[in-house]
């Protein structure tokens, strides 16, 4: 990072980009010209871009039928889709410790408006997600538990999920596995097919390093998740009714094409680094960064897990002292990263931090140093030996 | 699927989605099969989306192919003058 400090808020946004983004986005711009919306040679080369971004998103993520991945504004909206457009009244849903608000807000909300039941997926900090328990939750709901949500991983503590396993039971029972992968998309490998996925919910600003605004949503059954919105497609203008194909179903209104070609620009920069090798880089300099932490007098981390269950992600408290104060400190030296909450109570819930102002959490990108690392713990060192 | 071998002149196949005429098109591509697209002639349909153009030499193979897409094709089309015949489905 230029300017002497470090930044450790890729968690929250992408702190780095590869050039081809903005070129992408320039360049989806300089077309001048609305996607699927004309039959003029400047839409087909918009249309053109969607439809090459559909087919890199599908193939990203094991889709073996590129209709069925829609483009949205990130993945919160992805995430609202399928919640609010698959949930019935009454329905019963089990969501895991660490959901984020863009899960749990949207089932608070009917859990007022739909009255559904949302229980609790087995698990907690120091497991988030007991696979056994889930299935003897599953077995004796006997087909009742319509929704399973999981994060693939934490946003908070970047403790990773078995999804697969988890998934592998949601099948055998019939509930339905909606995946939030904001934070993983870019590191884990994803397999919807492999990993018995229903739905996921995908982010283009976090490490798929794309623009802010743009995500992805994969359902297997299209059918199955009523929009959420509906308008105007470009296809079958003659009808007021809203088209019931996908994507066009979940894609009324002109889409995001600059994001959409900067998001295929994360995708396509993403694809030839390879998420393995860029996790294992990252995965490194958050070992390193660990045993750095462990010597912070008065520091404790909070929810972490083995390396190979971790994303670059470590959430940590300094004793009798104010998350939101360490943070500004930090950011008076240079070092950016979050405190509180992290939009995730429930996860916070879980770690027991809920009530305590949160964590203060630091999160690494493709372009982390040991140089960085070692200023942020300095810098770190130095407040926590200054009085509150 | 029908007896047709051939068909005279350009054929118009149409699609719910610009999305399926473009995984159409790939498909073709792939195939060496020659194709083209534009706009779908108003009096085909009220919209304003593309159609899918192939040669009615191509007959055969370019129907094999469009039926057994994932998202196959609604109809297909060859102009007759001033208006366009339907050829699939009869």
């Amino acid at each position: 990072m230029s300017g002497g400090g470090a930044y450790l808020d890729h968690a929250a946004t992408s702190g780095w980009r590869p050039a081809s983004v903005a070129d992408a986005m320039r360049g989806a711009l300089e077309i001048g010209a609305n996607p699927g919306r004309s039959g003029h040679r400047r839409s087909l080369a918009a249309v053109r871009v969607v439809a090459e971004a559909r087919e890199r998103v599908a193939s990203f993520i094991g889709a073996r039928d590129s209709a069925t991945v829609a483009f949205t504004k990130n993945a919160t909206e992805s995430i609202n889709v399928v919640l609010q457009g698959f949930l019935r009244e009454g329905d019963r849903v089990a969501a895991g410790v660490f959901e984020h608000n863009a899960v749990m807000r949207p089932l608070r909300h009917m859990e007022r408006t739909r009255r559904i039941e949302i229980l609790d997926v087995p698990g907690g900090a120091d497991a988030p997600v007991d696979v056994a328990a889930l299935e003897g939750m599953l077995s004796r709901a006997a087909g009742s538990i319509r929704l399973v949500s999981l994060a693939w991983a934490s946003n908070v503590t970047g403790r990773i999920v078995p999804v697969r396993e988890a998934g592998e039971v949601c099948r055998r029972y019939g509930a339905f596995l909606l995946v939030d992968a904001a934070q993983s998309a870019g590191l884990l490998p994803i397999d919807v097919e492999r990993d018995f996925v229903d739905a996921l919910a995908v982010t283009g600003h976090k490490a798929l390093h794309g623009p802010q605004g743009i995500g992805a949503l994969w359902v297997r059954d299209p059918a199955a998740i009523e929009p959420m919105v509906r308008g105007g497609t470009g296809s079958r203008s003659d009808s007021e009714e809203h088209p019931e194909f996908a994507p066009d179903r979940f894609e009324a209104g002109t889409l995001n094409l600059p994001g959409i070609a900067g998001m295929d620009a994360g995708v396509r920069w993403v694809q030839e680094q390879g998420c393995v090798a860029l996790l294992d880089r990252q995965r490194a300099m958050w070992s390193a960064l660990r045993a750095r932490l462990s010597g912070v007098p008065g520091l404790r981390v909070h929810g972490d897990g083995p390396v190979a269950e971790q994303l670059p992600i470590v959430s940590f408290t300094l004793d009798g002292r104010d998350p939101g104060e360490i943070a500004r400190s930090l950011d008076a030296r240079g070092i950016c990263c979050r405190a509180g909450l992290q939009c995730a109570a429930r996860a916070h819930a879980t770690l027991g931090t809920r009530d305590s102002g949160g964590t203060i959490r630091w999160s690494l990108g493709p372009t982390m140093t040991l140089e960085e690392i070692e200023l942020a713990v300095d810098a770190l060192e130095a407040i926590a030996a200054e009085a509150p | 699927m029908n007896g047709r071998t051939s068909a005279s002149g350009a054929c118009l196949a149409l699609f719910d989605s610009i999305h399926h005429v473009l995984t159409a098109e790939r498909a073709f591509k792939e195939r060496s099969l020659p194709v083209d697209l534009g706009p779908v002639p108003q009096v085909l349909r009220a919209d304003c989306g593309m159609a899918l153009e192939f040669r009615g030499e191509d007959w055969e193979a370019a129907l094999a192919l469009l039926v057994s897409l994932a998202h196959p094709c609604t109809s297909i089309h060859t102009k007759r003058g001033a208006s366009y015949e339907r050829l699939w489905p009869e």
